[in-house]
C-alpha cells in the first residue's frame, strides 16, 4: 500500500495511505494531476495538525465506504439528521473542533464528512428555542423586541409545521 | 463560532433542519434571519381550506388566504418561492380535497424518474439525466409529509378510485381565461354534471364536453398569482392533485414565450377538452415529462404535441390507471374525421399513414413515434401493453433507465427489444404472468454489462389455483433465482437489486418443495448496498396453546420463514440493507401487516409470530456477523444496518430491524442489538430502492 505525506498548516508531517488520503477529492485530484506518488509532503495550508489528525481518523474508518449515491444532495437526504453511531462518537468534540472539522472537510472536499458535520450541528439546533440556540452558539440577539415580534407574526405559519 | 462559518456552510447546516427549527433560527439574530428566510420560503407548504363562496352558492377549496396574502404582499417573502406544496388542511375540514396536493417546483434538482437537470442554462445544449432512481421524487414528497405509510396506502387506493371517480370532471375550457385574473368570485360553472362514459362505452365516440370545476379553477387562480411572484421563472411544475388540471392552467404553463420549463409532472390528466397544440420546439428546456392519470385520448393526443415541442427531453413517464385502460374493455378506436377534430388531431400534424384502430396504435403514433427522435435516457410506463413496434421505436442507444409495470401482454415488446443496443444502468420491471417468466429472465440475462440498479418483480396471477398439484418451481424453473450467468455477465457494477416474487397461497398449493430452493444470494457483487430477495415460507405446527383467536390451540399449522443461505450475504462487503419478501400472501397479510396492531382479536397469535420473527432475524444477524468477521476480520464493523421483512398484499408495509453492531467483550467477534420498528418509523430513518420500487411500480399502476 503506497503512502503519501501530508503537511499541516503548523508544519507537522503525517504519513497516510494514499487510498485513505484520496477520500479527499482535493488530494485525489492533486495526485491525479501529478501522475505519480509525490516524494515531497503535500501541504494542507488551511488545516492544523489536530484537525488534520481527526480528518485522517475519519478517512481511515471510512476508507472502504462506497461512493455516495448520485442524488446525495436530494432533499430527503438533507432533511435526515440520522448519523451513524461511530460518526456520532467521532463528532463528540468541542465546538471549536467541530467547526474546524467542517471547514477542513469543505476545504479538502470530503462530502460525507462535511455532511456528518453539518448534521451534527443541525442536531444541536433541533428542538431548541431561539434563546437556547443563542446560548448554545453564543449568538447575540441584535433584534429589537418590536422586530422580533414582527418576525414571529409574519412567519408564524412556519412555527406550526 | 457557528456564525464564523461561511454563509454557504451555514446554509448547508440549515438545509438539514425542518421548517419549525428554521423558524426558531430566524429569530436568533439578523444574520441568521437573513440566511434562513430564503430557505424557509423556497419551499412553502400551503394548506387548503374550504370556504363558502356566496357568488357560487357553494363551498370552494382554496389555499390559505392569509398565507397567500403574506406571500404576495410586496413580494417580501414570496420572491424566494421556488417550490410550493398545496396540501389538505385539517382532516375533515375539506373532505373533497383530502387527497389533493399540488407542487410547483422551481428547483429541479430532485428528479422523480431520476433526471437531474441543470436549470442554470436555457435550452441550448443537452443535459444528461442521472442514474435512474425511479420514483424517488414521490418518495421524497412523502418523506416530507412525515411518511405516514398507512396514509400512503390509503392514498394509493383512493388515488385509483379517485382517478375513476374524477375522470371527466375537468376544468372548464371556455371562459376560464377571463376569470383567472379576477379571482375566484368571478368564476362560473357547475360541478360538472354527469360523468363521461368513455370507459364503459366500448365504442369510438369521444365526448368533448368542456366543463367547469370551481375548485380546480380557484386553486389555479392562486397558482397563477404565485407563479408571478418568484424572482425566477418557473422551471418545474408538478400537478399532484387527483382532480384534473385546468386546461387553462396547463396552457399558461407551456405557452409562455421563451419557456424554460424543464420538469412537467401531471398526476391527473384525463379531461376531454381537445388537445392543446404546442408549436414544434416550443419547450426547448423540457427534460422531464411525467404524465399519469385516467385514460383520455385527448391527453394522449396532447402528448404528441408536447413531445414534438420538447426536442431535448431526457426523461419520460407515461402511466394510465389499469382500471381506466380502454384495453380492459377491449376498446377499439374507429375515428371519424369529426371525432378526430374533437380530440384535437390534425392529420397534417400527425402525418399518419392510416388512422389508428386500437389503443396501442394510438399510443404508438402519438407517443413512441416522437420518442424515437429524442435523446431519451429514461422511460417509465405503467398500465398499458407495450408492443413490438414500440420496441423498435425506442431510442435504444441513449436509454439508460427503464421502468415498466402493468405490462399486460407485452411479451412481443420484450422479445423484440434489441438488448445488444441497450446500455442500461437501471432496469425495473414488474410483470404479472408467470407464463412469461422465461422471456423476462432472458431479457434481464441478456442485458449488457453496466447495470447498477435491477428491480424485477413477478406478480404471479396466471397460475391455475384449482390444480392441487400445482408446483411453480417445477413448472417455471428459475422462478426464485437470477438468470443464468447474470452475475458473471454484469461484471460487478450492481449497486441495488430488488428481486421479488409474489404468489397467492392456495389450498394444496406447493411452491416450496424444500429449503434449498430459497433465493441464493450471489457473493459477486462487491458494490451492492441494497438487496431485496424472495423468501420462502414453510408450514409448521404451533407448539403453544393460545387462549383465543381464529386459530386457537396447539398443533395448528402456521407459516414461518424458511432459512436463507448466508454464504453470499456475508461476503458482500458493502451490503447495508437486506429486504426479505416472504412469498406467502398469508404470511404477509396475516402477520406482517398486523404485527404492530394492538387491538386485534388474535393478538397472542401475532405475538407468537413476532417472537418467531425476532428469533429468525437475530439468528440471521448472528450468523452474518460471525461469517463477516471470519471473512473480513474484526477491524471494520459489518455494514449491514437494516433488515426489512415485507408485508401487505401490495407489499407496501414492512417491519424493519435496525442493527447496532458492537464488539463482544472478549473482542473476538461482533456483538449486536436489533431494534424492531414499524415500516412507518423505519421509513423516517431510511429510504431504500426496494421501497421506491414497490411503491412506484405496484402502488400507482
Amino acid at each position: 500500500m503506497s503512502q503519501i505525506t501530508l503537511l499541516s498548516s503548523d508544519n507537522v508531517e503525517m504519513k497516510v495511505d494514499k487510498e485513505v488520503a484520496e477520500r479527499s477529492i482535493l488530494i485525489k485530484n492533486m495526485l491525479e494531476d501529478v501522475g505519480e506518488t509525490p516524494d515531497q509532503a503535500i501541504p494542507i495550508p488551511n488545516v492544523n495538525e489536530g484537525v488534520l489528525r481527526k480528518v485522517i481518523e475519519w478517512c481511515e474508518h471510512h476508507r472502504n465506504d462506497p461512493p455516495p449515491p448520485a442524488d446525495e444532495d436530494s432533499d430527503s437526504r438533507k432533511k435526515s439528521t440520522d448519523i451513524e453511531e461511530w460518526d456520532q462518537k467521532f463528532m463528540q468534540v468541542d465546538q471549536e473542533m467541530l467547526f474546524e472539522i467542517i471547514l477542513a472537510a469543505n476545504y479538502l472536499d470530503i462530502k460525507p464528512l462535511l455532511d456528518v458535520g453539518c448534521k451534527t450541528v443541525a442536531n444541536m439546533i433541533k428542538g431548541k428555542s431561539p434563546e437556547e440556540i443563542r446560548k448554545t452558539f453564543n449568538i447575540q440577539n441584535d433584534f429589537t423586541p418590536e422586530e422580533e415580534d414582527q418576525i414571529r407574526r409574519e412567519n408564524e405559519w412556519a412555527e406550526d409545521r | 463560532m457557528f456564525l464564523r462559518l461561511p454563509n454557504e456552510l451555514i446554509g448547508m447546516v440549515l438545509g438539514n433542519l425542518p421548517r419549525r427549527d428554521l423558524f426558531n433560527v430566524a429569530l436568533c439574530s439578523r444574520l441568521l434571519h437573513t440566511l434562513v428566510i430564503p430557505i424557509l420560503y423556497s419551499n412553502v407548504e400551503l394548506p387548503v381550506a374550504e370556504k363558502f363562496n356566496p357568488a357560487l352558492g357553494t363551498h370552494v377549496t382554496l389555499v390559505d388566504e392569509e398565507l397567500m396574502q403574506l406571500l404576495q404582499y410586496g413580494r417580501k417573502y414570496g420572491k424566494y418561492i421556488r417550490r410550493i406544496r398545496v396540501v389538505p388542511g385539517e382532516r375533515g375540514e375539506a373532505p373533497n380535497v383530502e387527497e389533493e396536493k399540488i407542487e410547483i417546483d422551481e428547483n429541479s434538482q430532485s428528479g422523480g424518474l431520476g433526471a437531474r437537470q441543470d436549470n442554470s442554462s436555457s435550452g441550448s445544449g443537452r443535459k444528461e439525466a442521472s442514474s435512474g432512481e425511479h420514483g424517488r421524487e414521490l418518495e421524497e414528497e412523502d418523506a416530507e409529509e412525515g411518511g405516514d405509510e398507512e396514509e400512503e396506502g390509503d392514498q394509493l387506493k383512493k388515488r385509483e378510485e379517485g382517478g375513476r371517480e374524477e375522470e371527466g370532471s375537468d376544468g372548464d375550457d371556455e371562459g376560464e381565461g377571463e376569470g383567472f385574473d379576477d379571482g375566484e368570485d368571478d368564476e362560473e360553472g357547475d360541478e360538472g354534471g354527469e360523468e363521461d362514459s368513455e370507459d364503459e362505452s366500448g365504442g369510438s365516440s369521444f365526448v368533448v364536453e368542456p366543463r367547469s370545476s370551481d375548485t380546480d379553477l380557484a386553486i389555479a387562480n392562486q397558482i397563477f398569482a404565485l407563479m408571478e411572484i418568484g424572482e425566477t421563472r418557473l422551471t418545474s411544475f408538478k400537478w399532484l392533485l387527483h382532480t384534473e388540471i385546468s386546461p387553462n392552467l396547463f396552457q399558461k404553463l407551456v405557452e409562455v414565450p421563451g419557456n424554460i420549463l424543464s420538469t412537467l409532472e401531471i398526476l391527473s390528466h384525463g379531461c376531454n377538452s381537445p388537445a392543446y397544440k404546442l408549436p414544434e420546439g416550443s419547450l426547448p428546456c423540457l427534460r422531464k415529462l411525467v404524465v399519469r392519470g385516467g385514460y383520455s385520448p385527448q391527453r394522449v393526443a396532447e402528448l404528441h404535441y408536447i413531445l414534438r415541442a420538447s426536442l431535448g427531453l431526457q426523461s419520460f413517464g407515461f402511466g394510465i390507471g389499469e382500471e381506466a385502460s380502454p384495453e380492459a374493455h377491449d376498446f377499439y378506436f374507429q375515428f371519424t374525421d369529426e371525432e378526430m377534430a374533437g380530440i384535437g388531431f390534425e392529420n397534417d400534424d400527425f402525418r399518419w399513414e392510416e388512422k389508428p384502430t386500437h389503443w396501442t396504435d394510438f399510443i404508438e403514433n402519438c407517443i413512441f413515434k416522437n420518442l424515437k427522435n429524442l435523446p431519451l435516457r429514461e422511460l417509465m410506463t405503467e398500465g398499458f401493453t407495450l408492443t413490438s413496434k414500440m420496441a423498435r421505436l425506442l431510442p435504444l442507444d441513449s436509454l439508460r433507465h427503464i421502468s415498466l409495470s402493468g405490462l399486460g401482454t407485452s411479451f412481443a415488446f420484450i422479445q423484440d427489444i434489441d438488448t445488444q443496443k441497450l446500455n442500461l444502468e437501471t432496469c425495473n420491471i414488474v410483470y404479472e404472468r408467470v407464463g412469461e417468466l422465461c422471456l423476462f429472465r432472458k431479457f434481464v440475462g441478456d442485458l449488457r454489462p453496466g447495470l447498477r440498479h435491477l428491480g424485477l418483480r413477478c406478480n404471479v396471477w396466471d397460475a391455475d389455483p384449482s390444480n392441487s398439484d400445482h408446483n411453480l418451481e417445477l413448472e417455471y424453473p428459475g422462478l426464485f433465482s437470477l438468470p443464468e450467468e447474470f452475475t458473471e455477465r454484469q461484471q460487478d457494477t450492481l449497486e441495488t437489486m430488488t428481486f421479488n416474487v409474489l404468489i397467492h397461497d392456495w389450498q394444496n398449493y406447493r411452491s416450496t418443495p424444500d429449503h434449498s430452493q430459497n433465493f441464493k444470494i450471489s457473493s459477486e457483487f462487491s458494490k451492492l448496498t441494497e438487496l431485496s430477495v424472495p423468501l420462502l415460507t414453510t408450514k409448521t405446527k404451533s407448539a403453544k396453546k393460545l387462549p383465543n383467536g381464529p386459530i386457537p390451540g396447539e398443533n395448528k399449522d402456521f407459516w414461518v420463514l424458511a432459512l436463507i443461505p448466508l454464504d453470499g450475504i456475508t461476503a458482500l462487503p458493502n451490503l447495508r440493507v437486506l429486504t426479505l419478501n416472504p412469498i406467502s400472501t398469508e404470511y404477509r397479510a396475516d402477520f406482517v401487516e398486523s404485527i404492530f396492531e394492538e387491538n386485534i382479536h388474535f393478538k397472542k397469535w401475532v405475538d407468537m409470530h413476532q417472537e418467531l420473527l425476532v428469533k429468525y432475524i437475530e439468528e440471521l444477524v448472528r450468523t452474518y456477523g460471525n461469517g463477516y468477521g471470519q471473512t473480513f476480520g474484526l477491524d471494520r464493523q459489518p455494514p449491514l444496518e437494516w433488515i426489512f421483512v415485507v408485508g401487505g398484499e401490495g407489499c407496501h408495509l414492512e417491519v424493519g430491524f435496525r442493527i447496532k453492531w458492537s464488539r463482544a467483550k472478549e473482542n473476538v467477534k461482533y456483538d449486536f442489538q436489533t431494534i424492531i420498528l414499524s415500516g412507518i418509523e423505519a421509513r423516517k430513518l431510511i429510504k431504500t430502492e426496494d421501497m421506491r420500487f414497490r411503491k412506484t411500480l405496484t402502488g400507482i399502476a
